[in-house]
């Protein structure tokens, strides 16, 4: 997440570029649309992963999600980010895989329940990687949904707060204070573990 | 420290918006009160620098997570390949083929739906020997498996040459059972008795299999039970048993009328085990 001016500055920019070659897209320079999916296929799949907790489920999600946007890019903002609009597309079919396993139980098309998912990636992990993955997996149990949807936007998708509001249509100030309790207990939690940033 | 959120009137701290003050994420004058604040609050000058540690440890350690899950990561080239392939065949913005058509397909149904309405409600309002001509025609050309040949009916309607596949008799018939006085079993027997002089018993046969479940389940046991056939009433019984009971017998139901179907499958069962009296049957009595 960029926080300092140039940063801001850069982050601009980019968001110019990214709306002009979408504006191009539309006009009918369709290759244009794999540099959209090379830049943020990574995201929504680690999003989907996330909440899924399946990979192989989470490659059929982020398929489904860029189609969906491909279909509906004409009805794209320019004046808003790429990046959170399939995002949002990506979450609403997530969460409708996940009631789908609710009502039929989950299948997982890789093989792995979620919990395997969690010991495979600690187990990858530096031992230093793993101690702080390992506490912010813990305390992330900590939060209601409603607080960990929006602290796992902002600091594991990198969200502005507008785009958190955008996403999962809320208001500025209900997500600024949901994140704020958020990040209260988190560091609180992770204090109580021993850990300091 | 305690941490109170701080973010409404003018003493109060800025914990709450530091975050967002560090990404430059603040309304100008929001920004211009948290700086005005800090300028005189050493508490949020040391909470703002708090806040940039922990935000960066907090970005850290989703890093962190995802650095020791790369493995599970897809083939990228070919996740976008995948995309690409299936978005390159039309232009942004185009939906799949059924889509582009679906206007058309739905045009295309309620014109079918108002043809299918004015010609099912047509033939009652015409009575005379153009309709009766139009419903035999249609009816024998039915069992020969042939189109009628509009050139042997100069007096037919043009929509009963158009729609030679739908056998009108049994239709109209059945469309009958379903209206005011479906129960009134003497009457639909009558009815039948005029239409199966009309018709030829294949093509009424025909058109009985194509009918819904339900409507076939109640022409089936009028009929059972009019002609005292057990043979015809346990194929209904059946019909009954193993599609309609199943699903509750809801199917067809009309406010004041519960459980008709079930009653006509009652009349079956006692048409089996003992001779049923025509008083006795379902509707009778209305």
């Amino acid at each position: 997440m960029k926080r300092d001016p140039a940063g801001i500055d850069e982050e601009r920019a980019e968001a110019e570029e990214e709306a002009a070659l979408i504006a191009r897209i539309a006009a009918g320079e369709s290759h244009g649309f794999g540099l959209l999916v090379d830049r943020y296929q990574r995201r929504v799949w680690w999003m989907c992963l996330r909440m899924l907790g399946d990979p192989d489920e989470a490659d059929e999600v982020v398929q489904e999600a860029f189609v969906r946007a491909w279909e509906r890019l004409t009805e794209f903002d320019p004046a808003q980010r790429f990046y959170p609009w399939v995002f949002t597309i990506a979450r609403n079919r997530c969460l409708n895989a996940i009631r789908r396993r609710r009502t039929w139980g989950f299948v997982s098309l890789s093989g792995d329940d979620p919990p395997a998912l969690a010991a495979r990636e600690a187990a990858g992990a530096r031992v230093e990687d793993r101690e702080l993955g390992g506490a912010l997996e813990q305390c992330l149990e900590t939060l209601s949904d409603e607080q960990r949807e929006v602290f796992d936007l902002r600091h594991g998708e990198g969200f502005k707060y507008a785009e958190i509001a955008a996403a999962l249509e809320i208001s500025h100030g209900t997500v600024m204070s949901r994140l704020h309790r958020a990040r209260e207990k988190m560091r609180e939690c992770l204090e109580g573990k021993g850990m300091t940033p | 420290m305690k941490r109170d959120p701080g973010a409404s009137g003018g003493d109060a701290h800025v914990e709450a918006l530091l975050d967002a003050f560090r990404s430059g994420e603040l309304e100008d004058a929001e920004r211009a009160r948290v700086e005005e604040h800090l300028a005189g609050c050493a508490r949020c000058r040391e909470e703002l620098a708090a806040t940039g540690a922990w935000s960066d440890a907090f970005d850290r350690a989703y890093a962190a997570r995802r650095a020791a899950a790369a493995e599970l990561e897809p083939d990228w080239a070919a996740q976008r390949a995948a995309i690409v392939a299936r978005t390159s065949a039309r232009a942004p913005g185009g939906r799949p083929a059924f889509w582009r058509w679906a206007p058309q397909i739905a045009l295309a149904a309620v014109a079918a739906l108002i043809v299918g309405i004015v010609w099912r409600e047509n033939p009652r309002e015409e009575p005379g020997m153009a309709s009766r001509a139009s419903e035999r025609v249609v009816a024998d050309s039915a069992v020969a498996g042939s189109p009628a040949e509009p050139a042997e009916a100069p007096d037919v309607p043009a929509r009963a040459r158009e729609m030679p596949a739908a056998p009108p008799p049994p239709a109209a018939r059945e469309e009958r059972l379903e209206e005011d006085g479906a129960d009134d079993f003497a009457k639909a027997r009558d009815e039948d008795a005029v239409l199966h002089e009309a018709v030829p018993q294949a093509a009424v046969g025909a058109a009985q299999a194509a009918l819904p479940p339900l409507q076939r389940f109640q022409l089936e046991a009028r009929e059972a039970l009019g002609a005292r056939d057990t043979a015809a009433a346990r194929r209904a019984l059946d019909l009954w048993s193993d599609t309609l009971a199943p699903r509750g017998d809801t199917l067809g139901q009309r406010p004041g009328r519960p459980g008709q179907p079930a009653a006509l499958a009652d009349s079956l069962r006692d048409l089996l085990e003992t001779p049923v009296r025509a008083d006795s049957l379902p509707g009778a009595a209305e």
